[in-house]
């Protein structure tokens, strides 16, 4: 809402500096987003008189002014017509900005220099006409700065207002809060109508047929009007404000509904059939051509103004082409209604068309205002175009039930305030903005609100009244007094921040991703039809193509956060997300959100730089990211295999299933190269995915001491050649599975081919930490144990000794 | 024997304080004590000597050599080390390690805005993403048809299925399945459809709430007046302005003096010496009564904010869509 500063004093005097005002009418919640000095120009365009004019040398359409300002003459080329020696005209220098904007500057044309503009009403912002140079009076004294010459300079303000402030979408409703910030009272228009001839009910009539929509509609008639042009005062605001100034007629609508906040229409009458108006619903399906020359198809439960025979206007919202004024019209019939906020919205949402009648309809006007703007409108137009008003006014008005007092409880107040308000201030502040407030009892008011504030019809919204005219600033600061409570953590978030934390210590970065995707990404990804993954989420209003449906895996956005670094020459790539993947459950259901958690690496294994060699990540890197978070939580017994049907982005032979117990619990591996060419990715990238759901699930957060050994350990190596097809892991898990609690621990410190080992065959050099919890092991019990170990698994695995290499440790007590 | 064991004794005696290098040292080390040297090679000739004499000869042979090492192990520890000594470490060279990644910024505010209010003894919730429309609208008193919908651009699943546009709902969801007192702090990703360079189409919140006997909106400024002391500093003076939520009643938006500018007008407060960054109020009885609370008993306040907005202010950072680009240059500074 934009108003301007002396628009409001001519209703309510303003004794503070504008600044101030702006800032006061923040703090009571009209939150002034914009103040802006409204000067045409800057100062720099003046009030110029023409002491002569003679042709251009060189350009038969242009003419060379002479043109005296105050004390100094300027030279200005100039192309209207319309300028004669003598003229008072409005004198752009350079530095000026003009609407546009339209910087003016010294310039020279066709050989002849020229220090300024002459400018026309459209180049200054004041109308429409932009043919010839604007005018002015020729008492106007030259050499004045035009704004103060013709009154322009004011102040806009751009106030945000919030939905519930429909009271505020005029300037009257605005100069209402600052009367009551300034303590000053609120001079309301003058209005004079004075009405000549026939009664307007001979003159036409008005049914309303959709009461329910349209509880209140009325209506003047003024005859013989000249249709023309709005005198400069009224155009001056319009601009002002942001409306673009027509017509006399349209104007003087325009300038009541910024006035009073109630929009108007005017109807040519002669134009109306039977000279009657009809208020009722649409037809399904029947078309309207709107003022903006749009055909709209209607539908039941929009309201029309129809005049028997046809629509003539989209009610509250726009007016139709064939009723509207024109230059010929001589008889105007003006509309001021009130119709239903919720009709209004729907159909101006329905046809997506907005505009200041609608805007203020859908927020809710004030009904009782109705009558009011309809003769401030008539009385303006008459004074603007001339005519006379009929007789009398139309009002067909089913009033509502008059509103009840209320009860405010001044402990009530005090409760949700915190603050120790007494009744009397409380009754001052409520009446400051035209509340009636009664005694009702020692602690209590009975409070009614005017009927602009649809507002307010519960006890809270009238606290919030009092509590922001008194001043927010005025509450005081405390903090809650309450009873202890405890409350549990929340596992997932205890789970989320251990992943986070460990993968961030590996050197991995997190990012975060919108949870949109494009839906061809899974297609991308490889996934089949049936998989879950594409069972999308669909958006009805995307953005974009590419943010059409909700993510239903990490990947495709973290492999285009991989490209977009990438291409910025960020090469050595470790990242992670922890993010909610969306699959679909049918129409008007909530999708099931599930949680992963996927990291992803590429490029250099180590920091470039004097320590480190310049290897490539591969697969141990990623599954050791995915190995360091399952220790981190403590979960053991996890497995792989290398049944990754469901991971069809993987490379087969680089890739595994994570399994607990039966459970899958994600995938691991190098992405599929030609997956990641479809991600404009050309470099390997290895990948984890987790469902971090299921990781929650299966932390315990456990943590059980186990007595440190008193015992000492003993050592043995072991180096077999088997097929290399045999699983290391498999080997180990024999030896486990036949050491059982007497191995400590047992790792792989070889793994070799080529050389004396024949082809198809690799050699595993393993070590095996024996100790028992009870007593020093002896050397012959540990050698049979160890034997035994190694016998077994040569005749499974149909491996040979390479050498035994037996390292004997013995470990002191500790 | 005995002469020329002096005479060795003697000249050698003599040359060790001459020695100048490494070289030398090592030359009149070989000269009398290597396995060829003088000494050894004299003590060879013991067998010959006549058994009495032996002892005798023997005792000043060792005395001898045992005066000579001593010498030039005095004289060592003179001459200026070369070789032998521990090489010197480059202490400029840098350290040895895997340089550790970092959380997200969102990430971190986040983390930090919910630890204060965990400080003050409030839990943490969580809710859908996809919410309905009656827990992200109706229930918080925003009716179907309500100008206060076009507050916020909502992308749609379907008819009652949407994104979340803000982590209100949680507040419902809460007061639903509890009963009071309640302090929750509710962090989580929120979505309208808007993007430009201060809107992004998905950004984060964290929603506040509390519900107990005699909560007041005196209690809501101190709560909200030690959060941006505690996120931002002491110095970060702070205003409630009178706004509106359809949830709340009254409401505030808050804002806090400019960071940038400290007050003065910038760029970043588009001059008014203001940043707004949280909205609040005092839960609105229709909220309540959607829960079967009973808004005579129990009274709450509300307060949400956007992550992004508070990072931005944080570390003036100009450009929110930054935050969903992931470059990597971007995320190492934080």
């Amino acid at each position: 809402m934009r108003v301007t500063l002396n628009w409001l004093k001519e209703f309510v005097d303003i004794d503070i500096p504008v600044e101030d005002l702006a800032e006061r009418l923040t703090m009571v919640g009209l939150e002034v987003e914009n103040l802006t000095h409204y000067d045409a120009g800057q100062g720099q365009v003046v009030v110029g008189h023409i002491t002569d004019i003679f042709p251009h040398p060189h350009a038969e359409n242009l003419s060379l002014c002479q043109v005296v300002s105050g004390k100094n003459t300027y030279r200005v080329i100039c192309g209207a017509r319309n300028i004669r020696i003598g003229d008072k005209v409005p004198l752009a220098l350079e530095g000026a900005v003009l609407p546009g904007p339209l910087r003016i500057s010294r310039t020279s044309i066709k050989g002849e220099y020229s220090e300024g503009m002459l400018c026309s009403a459209a180049e200054l912002g004041l109308g429409e006409e932009k043919s010839g140079v604007y005018i002015l009076p020729a008492d106007m004294e030259s050499g004045l700065p035009l704004a103060q010459a013709l009154g322009l300079e004011d102040y806009v303000l751009e106030i945000g207002l919030t939905p519930n402030r429909a009271d505020c979408l005029s300037v009257l409703g605005i100069a209402r809060e600052v009367a009551a910030i300034l303590h000053k009272k609120v001079r309301y228009p003058r209005i004079n109508v004075s009405e000549k001839g026939e009664d307007i009910h001979q003159a036409a009539s008005v049914e309303v047929r959709a009461v329910d929509l349209c509880p209140r509609y009325a209506a003047r008639i003024i005859k013989d009007v000249t249709v023309a042009g709005s005198p400069l005062w009224l155009r001056k605001r319009l601009l002002a404000v942001g409306i673009r100034p027509v017509n006399n007629i349209v104007d003087v609508t325009n300038y009541v509904l910024m006035e009073y906040g109630q929009p108007l229409h005017a109807f040519d009458l002669e134009r109306l059939a039977g000279k009657r108006i009809i208020v009722d619903r649409a037809r399904n399906g029947e078309t309207f051509t709107t003022l903006d020359g749009i055909e709209r198809t209607l539908s039941e439960n929009m309201l029309m103004i129809a005049d028997g025979e046809k629509n003539v206007a989209l009610a509250g919202i726009m007016g139709g082409i064939n009723s509207e004024i024109t230059p010929e019209t001589r008889s105007v019939f003006i509309e001021s209604a009130y119709f239903d906020p919720i009709s209004i919205r729907r159909t101006s949402r329905r046809l997506n068309l907005s505009t200041e009648s609608s805007y203020r309809f859908e927020r809710g006007i004030n009904m009782e205002g109705v009558g009011t703007a309809l003769d401030r409108a008539v009385s303006l137009m008459a004074k603007a175009g001339g005519g006379k008003i009929l007789r009398g006014r139309i009002d067909v008005y089913s009033r509502p039930e008059g509103r009840k007092p209320i009860p405010i409880r001044v402990g009530q107040v005090n409760r949700l305030l915190g603050s120790d308000l007494k009744k009397g201030e409380i009754r001052r502040l409520l009446e400051s903005i035209g509340i009636k407030a009664r005694d009702a009892g020692k602690d209590a008011l009975l409070v009614t609100a005017p009927s602009f504030r649809g507002d307010l019809s519960r006890e809270v919204d009238f606290i919030e009244e009092v509590a922001r005219l008194d001043g927010y600033e005025k509450i005081p600061v405390k903090l809650p007094v309450v009873s202890l409570t405890t409350s549990t953590r929340i596992k997932s978030q205890a789970v989320t921040n251990i992943c986070r934390s460990v993968l961030s210590c590996l050197g991995f970065y997190e990012v975060i991703n919108y949870s949109f995707m494009d839906k061809r990404a899974t297609k991308l990804l490889k996934i089949s039809g049936t998989d879950e993954r594409n069972r999308h989420v669909h958006l009805l209003n995307p953005l974009t193509e590419e943010q059409s449906v909700l993510r239903t895996s990490l990947i495709p956005n973290l492999l285009s956060t991989v490209c977009s670094n990438l291409n910025k020459w960020n090469n050595n790539l470790r990242l992670f997300e922890v993010g909610k993947i969306f699959i679909d459950q049918g129409e008007s259901r909530q999708p099931v959100e599930k949680t992963y958690l996927t990291g992803m690496c590429t490029g250099l294994r180590h920091p470039e730089g004097v320590h480190f060699t310049r290897d490539e990540v591969d697969f141990f890197d990623i599954k050791g990211g995915m190995e360091a978070v399952f220790q981190a939580l403590g979960i053991s017994g996890y497995s792989l295999d290398q049944a990754v049907e469901s991971a069809p982005y993987l490379r087969r032979e680089a890739s595994a299933r994570i399994l607990l117990g039966p459970k899958t619990l994600g995938f691991v591996g190098e992405m599929d190269p030609s997956v990641c060419e479809g991600f404009d990715v050309k470099e390997k990238v290895f990948m984890f995915e987790l469902s971090l759901d299921d990781l929650v699930e299966a932390y315990k957060g456990l943590k059980v001491f186990k007595p440190l050994p008193r015992y000492p350990a003993v050592m043995r190596d072991m180096a077999i050649i088997v097929s290399e097809s045999v699983p290391a892991g498999q080997i180990l898990h024999v030896i486990n599975e036949q050491g059982g609690d007497i191995i400590e621990k047992m790792f792989i410190f070889d793994v070799y081919q080529g050389g004396q080992i024949e082809q198809g065959y690799k050699s595993l050099a393993l070590r095996v930490i024996y100790r028992s919890s009870e007593k020093t092991l002896e050397d012959e019990e540990v050698n049979a144990i160890h034997q035994r170990i190694v016998n077994d698994i040569l005749s499974r695995f149909n491996g040979r000794l390479r050498e035994q290499k037996i390292t004997e440790l013995q470990e002191g007590l500790r | 024997m005995e002469e020329r064991l002096q005479k060795i004794r003697d000249e050698a005696l003599k040359a060790i304080p001459e020695i100048k290098s490494q070289e030398e040292w090592e030359a009149l080390r070989i000269k009398y004590l290597g396995r060829k040297g003088i000494l050894p090679e004299l003590l060879k000739q013991m067998g010959s000597l006549p058994a009495e004499l032996r002892p005798r000869i023997g005792q000043l042979a060792n005395a001898v050599k045992k005066e000579i090492e001593t010498a030039l192990n005095t004289r060592q520890v003179r001459v200026p080390s070369g070789r032998q000594a521990a090489p010197k470490t480059d202490i400029t060279l840098p350290g040895r390690f895997i340089p550790p990644g970092k959380l997200h910024p969102i990430t971190q505010i986040t983390s930090e805005v919910c630890d204060i209010f965990e400080r003050l003894g409030f839990a943490m919730a969580e809710g859908p993403d996809v919410e309905l429309d009656y827990y992200n609208f109706e229930a918080l008193n925003i009716p179907r048809d309500h100008p206060a919908r076009d507050m916020q651009d909502t992308f749609y699943i379907s008819e009652n299925v949407l994104l979340r546009t803000h982590t209100s709902p949680i507040q419902v969801r809460t007061m639903e399945r509890q009963r009071p007192p309640l302090r929750i702090i509710a962090p989580g990703k929120v979505y309208r459809c808007d993007s430009d360079i201060t809107h992004t189409p998905m950004f984060h919140q964290v929603e506040g709430f509390m519900v107990d006997k005699g909560v007041s909106f005196a209690d809501l400024k101190g709560l909200l007046t030690i959060f941006v002391h505690q996120i931002f500093d002491e110095q970060t003076s702070l205003r409630f302005r009178p706004s509106f939520f359809p949830f709340t009643e009254p409401s505030a938006e808050i804002d806090i003096l400019c960071v940038i500018c400290r007050g003065s007008g910038c760029r970043v407060c588009s001059q008014t010496g203001w940043l707004e960054v949280m909205g609040a109020g005092m839960v609105d009885p229709e909220v309540f009564r959607m829960v079967g609370y009973d808004p005579e008993e129990v009274t709450g306040l509300a307060f949400g904010m956007g992550i992004e907005r508070i990072a931005m202010l944080k570390y003036g950072i100009d450009d929110i869509r930054l935050f969903y680009e992931n470059n990597l240059r971007f995320l190492k500074q934080f």
